[in-house]
């Protein structure tokens, strides 16, 4: 199996209908298109210059989601430290795990 | 893990409460006892089960973000938080928040880590005060959490005690194991941090 690439392309003047061998969202209230395809079509795209602006895209771990990420600091004292192997329970309501932040 | 038996659903409090702890410790294995019922109230027993499902599952802390105001089961209480701690899980708690008209359980026990809430505006805040308990204090007023949907923030006590979970999450990575010790250390600090427990890089 080829490998597989995606880009976010933020060229607001590109028509998503006029590429091929690829697959095409339109993020229409974003004005972004996000392109996903084998490695060497999307490259290929790329060095015809039917993309100019655009991002690869990149992994999310949760622990780069974080609120109040100055507390945080100021806790941590920079320990490079994150709790692993630490058992935690909640004694409290449900937590909806389907939010985007766990 | 649902102790109340009404399904487990999402709610507001619990994620929030979870998402300043991840903050602080991402990596911690978490395990959610949901002991509120639909009506956001719980029972003893709904407590004492969950509790007993700690121990069981060999955790390590326990975050407690509410109180107990019926104080005729205060035995029954200390003794349920004494057991854990016995096998070395520490329990940190929520002060509530009644001011110094009243503290409830387990917050006035001896055996748990009893949080404030603290804001640079109110030093003496919301949060219930008795004897020599809050042991500490964290940020409470307005701090930024995740909700149910989306992103807001949240005041309380209930929100200032995950700060002190993450941080003894820390500890115990770090192999902090002394919980006399760490209680000491913390004694009366507002917002303490890794340096108050003497860990250093």
């Amino acid at each position: 199996m080829q490998n597989r690439k995606r880009i976010i392309v933020t060229d607001t003047t590109i028509e998503p209908d006029e590429f091929r061998d690829v697959d095409v969202i339109h993020l229409k209230h974003l004005g972004i298109v996000i392109i996903e395809g084998t490695t060497s079509n999307i490259e290929k795209l790329i060095e015809e210059g039917k993309v100019k602006q655009y991002v690869e895209d990149v992994v999310v771990k949760k622990s780069s989601l974080v609120v109040n990420p100055e507390k945080v600091e100021y806790i941590r004292q920079e320990m490079p430290l994150s709790g692993k192997n630490v058992k935690v329970a909640l004694l409290d309501s449900g937590i909806n795990t389907r939010h985007h932040f766990f | 893990m649902d102790f109340q038996g009404d399904g487990y659903y999402p709610d507001n409090h619990g994620t929030s409460v979870a998402s300043v702890l991840f903050s602080i410790a991402p990596d911690i294995k978490l395990y959610s006892a949901k002991v509120f019922s639909t009506k956001k109230s719980g029972t003893l027993t709904t407590v004492l089960k969950a509790i007993e499902w700690c121990i069981v599952s060999d955790i390590d802390l326990v975050n407690i973000s509410f109180t107990i105001k019926d104080l005729s089961v205060q035995s029954i209480v200390e003794h349920a938080v004494g057991s854990m701690l016995a096998r070395g899980i520490w329990t940190i708690c929520s002060a509530g928040n009644y001011g110094s008209r009243f503290m409830g359980l387990p917050a006035r026990l001896d055996s748990v880590l009893t949080v404030g809430a603290w804001h640079k505006n109110n030093p003496a805040s919301f949060s219930s005060r008795w004897g020599n308990k809050p042991d500490c204090y964290y940020w409470g007023i307005n701090v930024e959490v995740a909700k149910l949907e989306g992103y807001g923030t949240m005041s309380g006590t209930s929100i200032s005690t995950p700060f002190a979970t993450g941080l003894l999450a820390l500890a115990r990575e770090y192999g902090i194991l002394d919980w006399n010790l760490v209680k000491y250390r913390l004694k009366g600090k507002i917002n303490p941090t890794t340096r108050d427990l003497k860990m250093v890089v």
